[in-house]
């Protein structure tokens, strides 16, 4: 049965773009739309029903406009009430294609997904370092660093290449000391008032943390609370920056 | 009952009322359920353009940048007695810098002139500032 769903943009157009599954009853935000301007619909399958709109013979090749679009959909649909989110990008033939790829195990899966999820949100918090805060913390504290630094600053660039990639070293391996230091006064600051925690892996330097919190709906804005204490208590070395309601992106199984 | 994401709060927090495309793209790389017989569609820029970035961390390019961005700092601006004393040696003018000086020069310092090595596709939406409130505490 893969033939009648599968799709690629270069040979053959897919018909709907597939935001998420609900519960069959989900009422959109009226006037939704989502993908190319088009108006999200709830496809009934079963026990649960698909969010997809038309793509009317148009590719979705990854533009940001249209991330914006399917995050903005997902979310929407999220502040009210449950829903699973598809991974970005997923398009389907048709309706009858949409109902192939639902088998009951499978919709009952999802339903009981739904249900567990009935009550909450997620919540993401990403927490970066304020880097020249942080540089100057390391300055003071590492003699290395000091007099890498002044050693460095007083020689042409060529010169001191050595002593520049050290110096560097030294820094970066200083933001993760403190990296896990604070990742872990997040953690504590956000765990009482999230159902449960996940923790991104991060990428950059300055990275602090990006978590992902399930919060139930009426904790929302004590969850902010709490995170607006900790950014106080932080101001100047972390900055704080908090997403949400938000679908759950980050608890779904992505297989 | 969603009214907490069109107000802003207590001034520290960084809460924006709608997300950008730095706070969603991890949600578009890996996130998700992945319905077996479908096939994603043209992602594979985006996914390549974030490996990069996580690659360049622990190599020499980011070492070089961190250096530059030490050697760069201004530690009049960055406040704190404590580091004032250390470095008032090669360091002229008075401890002026409190909170606020690690506000200005974070902003003289990082804004728009780095990270455009690695992610700046990611990072440039981000505001580097922080909420004006803040500013009476300090």
């Amino acid at each position: 049965m893969s033939a009648a769903v599968s799709t690629d943009v270069g040979t053959q157009v897919a018909g709907l773009y597939f935001y998420g599954i609900a519960p069959p009853g989900t009422a959109l935000p009226r006037g939704l739309t989502g993908v190319h301007g088009a108006p999200v619909q709830v496809l009934p399958l079963g026990e649960v029903a698909a969010l997809v709109s038309d793509l009317d013979g148009r590719a979705v090749v990854g533009l940001p406009v249209e991330v914006r679009d399917h995050v903005a959909v997902l979310d929407a649909v999220a502040a009210a009430g449950p829903v699973l989110p598809v991974r970005f990008g997923t398009t389907v033939d048709d309706v009858d294609a949409m109902g192939a790829a639902f088998p009951a195990p499978q919709q009952r899966d999802h339903a009981d997904r739904l249900r567990d999820l009935a009550d909450v949100v997620q919540m993401t918090v990403r927490a970066r370092f304020v880097q020249d805060a942080v540089i100057a913390q390391l300055v003071a504290e590492e003699p290395e660093i000091r007099h890498l630094r002044e050693q460095t600053r007083q020689h042409l660039e060529e010169e001191t290449y050595r002593a520049r990639i050290r110096l560097g070293e030294l820094v970066v391996a200083g933001f993760e000391r403190k990296r896990a230091e604070q990742a872990a006064a997040l953690e504590r600051a956000a765990a009482p008032y999230a159902v449960e925690l996940r923790q991104r892996p991060t990428s950059q330097v300055d990275d602090v943390a990006e978590v992902a919190a399930l919060v139930r709906r009426r904790d929302t804005a004590t969850f902010e609370g709490a995170l607006e204490r900790y950014a106080a208590r932080t101001a100047g070395l972390v900055a704080v920056r908090l997403v949400g309601p938000q679908a759950p992106y980050d608890f779904v199984e992505g297989a | 009952m969603s009214a907490v994401t069109t107000t802003r709060s207590g001034g520290y927090l960084d809460r924006p009322s709608s997300a950008s495309l730095a706070d969603v793209i991890n949600i578009i790389l890996d996130k998700g359920l992945v319905i077996d017989i479908f096939v994603r569609v043209s992602v594979v820029g985006i996914e390549l353009i974030t490996i990069d970035a996580r690659i360049v961390i622990a190599s020499v390019d980011t070492y070089l940048r961190f250096a530059e961005a030490t050697n760069r700092l201004d530690l009049t601006q960055t406040g704190g007695k404590d580091l004032t004393e250390l470095t008032e040696g090669m360091m002229r003018g008075g401890a002026r810098g409190k909170s606020r000086g690690v506000i200005d020069s974070v902003k003289e310092a990082f804004t728009g002139d780095d990270d455009d090595d690695d992610d700046s596709g990611q990072r440039q939406e981000e505001p580097r500032r922080r909420r004006p409130a803040r500013q009476g505490r300090s």
